[in-house]
């Protein structure tokens, strides 16, 4: 049972760290757009919605392709189209500003959400917005000190993951007596991986930076 | 693991100037221990010269986790014939040891800068705080040099409370940058950024030349024969560099780079002679309205002059974050002494003493 348990805990810490790898690759090599259409007087400023269709200007004039196939209208009240869609990731901390943006559409509001995502904040334009805890932010890194929100807006094939064959998670257990352990009162248990990752074109990931979070 | 565990030890020799040192860890140190092993007849730990013990501030310091960041324990010798001589106890709040987890690097406090000089980069500071030389800095909302506004510069000379010198960025505007100011007041913010390796870097200037030289504010990870793009606002001219990966030709190809106490350049194997000339935005033009200038890794390309023709993987994506133990300069030991390190991880630590 306790065993169990901490397998569980260590699967979920074995995917954020992998996660946070492609986050840390993504925020120390991906090309930089500087959010500017916002209000609050920051460079970068908080996004606004010139800032998000900039960026799939950028990705568009460079052939990046979607990611996501539009989401057509439905006859059910409140909801909105989605259109073909870049896919953006950022921290959760963005939350209040996505919800400010001008024409932002909740996931609620799509007109279907069979093919949506938990992490899936919701959309405008042809970007849709995945949410995470861990996403990057750059602290007090603005012009006047603020923290950046590191939003990494790909298009479809942008970057990969490679793994080993055999690289893939490992979950070793060790039962008393193992690493200094003479008396034989502990057990420990552990999980190892390895993964490679790289941006595959750098015209198709593009780091969007926003103030005001 | 046992009570203490011993994690590392190793040894470096100072410069004639010592400099704030580095030291890689596996584990988190529950303790933290140096002492100076130089020769006898060069100082160190119990060292002399002629009947005079050599009189040494730092010849042993240590520092436990349940102490604060930058702080240290310190034992000293005195310079005395050895009947006389003494070893004196000292600690400190600044420039000891501060652990770094590099993934998760800590931040540091604002401090108010009074000037900044748009050509020798020399930055006015009443109190220069724990900021060595080499450390990064960023500079915060410079005002009358807003264009520098946010960028990330390395430090390459310190005079205690009164000012830090960017010398990377002076070493552009010697090789023709300009940056409208001077400044009238700034914060600067040391940093530590993580270690994915190679990092995108913030463009400082760009030369017209047939094989055009890209300067930074800070040391670059760029590689000989690695390719790398370019974004490049409208506001600092030389679009024509931007986003070559998609032309025909390619994006551009690292010739040679560059990377001393005070330069830090890369040339490329692009013809910059007929782009528009690469120029920073005045700082009215602030806040809010552009994207700096930067330049970041767009792939492995051919190594010149290599026959046959190959590459390498010097440019290859790496997580280089590790653990590290800063030695500031009030623990690193004296000029030219080898100093000794130890490390230990403790099973567990109680705080509340129960």
């Amino acid at each position: 049972m306790v065993l169990n348990s901490a397998a569980a805990r260590l699967g979920q810490a074995y995917k954020e760290t992998s996660d946070v790898l492609q986050r840390d690759q993504l925020e120390s090599s991906a090309s930089v757009i500087n959010c500017v259409g916002g209000t609050n007087g920051d460079l970068p400023t908080e996004m606004n919605i010139s800032d998000v269709d900039d960026v799939v200007t950028v990705l568009q004039n460079n052939s990046g392709e979607y990611i996501t196939n539009i989401i057509e209208a439905e006859d059910r009240f409140g909801t909105s189209p989605i259109g073909d869609s870049y896919g953006c990731m950022l921290t959760s901390r963005m939350i209040p500003v996505l919800n400010a943006v001008t024409g932002f559409r909740r996931k609620f509001e799509y007109p279907n959400i069979d093919r949506t995502l938990s992490s899936e904040w919701g959309g405008v334009n042809n970007v849709r917005f995945f949410i995470s805890e861990q996403g990057s932010v750059t602290r007090n890194g603005s012009l006047l000190g603020n923290d950046i929100a590191n939003c990494f807006v790909a298009a479809k094939e942008a970057y990969k993951i490679v793994w080993q064959a055999g690289g893939k998670a490992r979950f070793i257990y060790l039962p008393p007596g193992y690493n200094n352990d003479p008396c034989m009162l502990r057990h420990t248990a552990g999980c190892s991986m390895y993964q490679g990752q790289c941006i595959t074109n750098d015209l198709w990931m593009q780091n969007l930076r926003s103030s005001g979070i | 693991m046992q009570p203490y565990s011993f994690i590392g030890a190793g040894s470096y020799t100072n410069p004639a100037t010592p400099v704030s040192v580095d030291i890689p860890l596996t584990d988190r140190p529950d303790w933290f221990f140096l002492r100076d092993i130089s020769a006898a007849a060069a100082g160190g730990w119990g060292g002399r010269t002629g009947g005079n013990y050599t009189a040494i501030a730092n010849v042993s310091s240590e520092w436990f986790s349940t102490m604060p960041q930058g702080s240290f324990l310190q034992t000293g010798q005195s310079g005395a014939v050895a009947a006389a001589a003494a070893l004196y106890p000292t600690k400190g709040t600044a420039g000891g040891f501060t652990f770094i987890d590099q993934a998760n690097p800590p931040t540091f406090a604002g401090l108010p800068a009074t000037a900044i000089n748009n050509t020798t980069f020399v930055v006015s500071m009443a109190s220069t705080g724990s900021i060595q030389v080499g450390d990064l800095v960023r500079v915060i909302n410079p005002v009358a040099m807003q264009q520098v506004g946010g960028h990330i510069f390395a430090v390459t000379a310190v005079t205690t409370n009164v000012s830090v010198t960017l010398g990377y960025a002076a070493t552009a505007v010697a090789a023709g940058a300009a940056y409208p100011g001077p400044a009238t007041s700034a914060t600067i913010r040391k940093l530590s950024l993580p270690r994915f390796f190679p990092r995108e870097r913030s463009v400082a200037h760009i030369t017209q030349a047939a094989q055009a030289v890209v300067y930074f504010f800070q040391p670059h990870d760029f590689t000989v024969g690695q390719v790398v793009d370019f974004t490049i606002s409208s506001l600092y001219g030389m679009q024509e560099l931007s986003f070559l990966t998609k032309e025909s030709q390619g994006a551009a190809r690292v010739v040679a780079v560059t990377n001393t106490a005070t330069q830090s350049s890369i040339t490329i194997d692009v013809d910059t002679t007929g782009f528009t000339a690469f120029a920073y935005p005045a700082s009215a033009i602030n806040p809010g309205s552009f994207t700096p200038a930067s330049c970041y890794p767009a792939g492995a390309g051919l190594v010149p002059g290599v026959s046959p023709p190959g590459t390498n993987l010097l440019a290859a994506t790496d997580n280089r974050n590790q653990f590290v133990m800063n030695l500031g300069l009030s623990v690193v030991g004296a000029a030219n002494s080898t100093i000794q390190w130890m490390a230990y991880k403790a099973d567990y630590v109680n705080l509340s003493n129960l």
